[in-house]
């Protein structure tokens, strides 16, 4: 049940995992009454502060649940609901990817990817806007200077220094503990 | 043998193609576990990290691969995080590596959440979390904004490519469209301007 219910949202889910919010909340308030709207808030906020594509932690978060309400194993219902997300994705792209050499042979198939790279970038551009606007202002409060300084400072040191995406990351949330020590919470 | 790999070099991608299968599946393994286990906050992210990982640093992928496996996965069904992983490891081991990199991707994740959920209102008020999280959120924000620039700079420049990432970002950041029918446009873009417009001038491209 719960793999069905997350395959077909792995599969009517296009553009990434914020498209799927609306899907999930469907399929797991109303139809089936798993979770409560409230609770429902709490997985989006746990997705949000956990590791990895946001749409696998929402799967899971929701698999694990469902699971200890009907007295089932949470490993069994997360696997279900985790692998029932994942799958549609992993058999639609092998097949894309195997077929994507010969279809590069075509001139239209050329000539569209070579369309779409100026919105990519767009894309790129458009979630970095996004994600900052929703940083920088979060709803009901006033303007966050401190993490507009820390993105500035941030961006500074990566042009003068050299420094690898992952040390980045991982530098960003030491930064957030050291500055939450003075008082400063970004 | 004991070599020390030259970094970001072309070389590492022919070592790593003429390498064993286990040894490419375990390289897809730790470099897509460590993904899954330090992404947050969106798709883009992980595009940010491929940029600079796998395209700077280990050229496992060229830029324009990369830019056709963006394509696809924003038009696909799914995460694009686990498409494109799924994409990477199939051409760098076949169907096994797409398999073998979207298991490691979503492991980390996985079992961050299945650990969580038992605490989860304690985890997600602790103001430590929130801080380290704070820190992380603008990190992938100054990451994000990086493979921008620089996937901006693999694209020609013309004024349509001009006029097309305007309207695809204006859409998409302003008018908060969605990115799926953007892509559409875009694809339907480059059939009209550099397919049909060329063949139509006479003259074979």
């Amino acid at each position: 049940m719960l793999f069905w219910t997350f395959l077909k949202v792995g599969l009517f889910t296009i553009g990434g995992g914020y498209a799927m919010i609306p899907l999930i909340q469907q399929q797991l308030i109303e139809r089936h009454g798993w979770v409560t709207p409230e609770q429902f808030t709490d997985f989006v906020g746990i997705a949000e502060s956990t590791p990895g594509p946001f749409a696998i932690n929402i799967a899971t978060f929701s698999g694990v649940h469902v699971a200890g309400q009907h007295g089932l194993s949470p490993l069994l219902g997360s696997l279900c609901s985790t692998g029932g997300v994942v799958l549609p994705s992993l058999v639609i792209i092998l097949l894309i990817a195997g077929a994507f050499h010969y279809a590069m042979r075509h001139w239209a198939v050329r000539a569209a990817l070579e369309g779409a790279k100026p919105v990519v970038v767009g894309l790129i551009g458009a979630a970095a806007v996004t994600l900052l606007r929703h940083t920088l202002l979060p709803a009901g409060e006033p303007f966050h200077w401190a993490a507009a300084g820390f993105a500035v400072a941030l961006f500074a040191l990566t042009h003068w220094v050299r420094i690898g995406a992952v040390s980045l990351i991982l530098l960003g949330g030491a930064l957030g503990l050291g500055l939450r020590c003075f008082g400063v919470s970004l | 043998m004991g070599r020390s790999p030259e970094p970001g070099q072309a070389a590492a991608e022919s070592a790593l193609k003429e390498a064993g299968l286990a040894k490419r599946l375990w390289a897809l393994t730790l470099t897509f576990g460590k993904f899954g286990g330090i992404t947050f906050g969106g798709g883009y992210a992980i595009v940010a990290l491929l940029e600079e990982e796998l395209v700077r640093r280990k050229g496992w992928l060229t830029q324009d691969e990369l830019f056709n496996i963006i394509t696809v996965g924003e038009s696909t069904p799914g995460p694009i995080a686990v498409n494109t992983a799924t994409f990477v490891g199939y051409r760098l081991a076949g169907v096994l590596g797409g398999c073998v990199a979207t298991a490691a991707l979503v492991f980390p994740a996985w079992l961050v959440i299945v650990v969580v959920s038992g605490f989860y209102l304690q985890f997600r008020e602790n103001a430590w979390v929130a801080a380290a999280l704070g820190g992380i959120r603008v990190a992938a924000i100054v990451l994000i904004a990086r493979a921008f620039l620089r996937m901006g700079h693999g694209v020609p420049r013309n004024a349509a490519n001009a006029l097309a990432f305007a309207l695809a970002f204006l859409l998409v950041a302003v008018l908060g469209r969605n990115a799926l029918w953007v892509i559409v446009g875009g694809l339907l873009y480059g059939v009209l301007w550099y397919g049909v417009r060329p063949r139509l001038k006479g003259g074979r491209p």
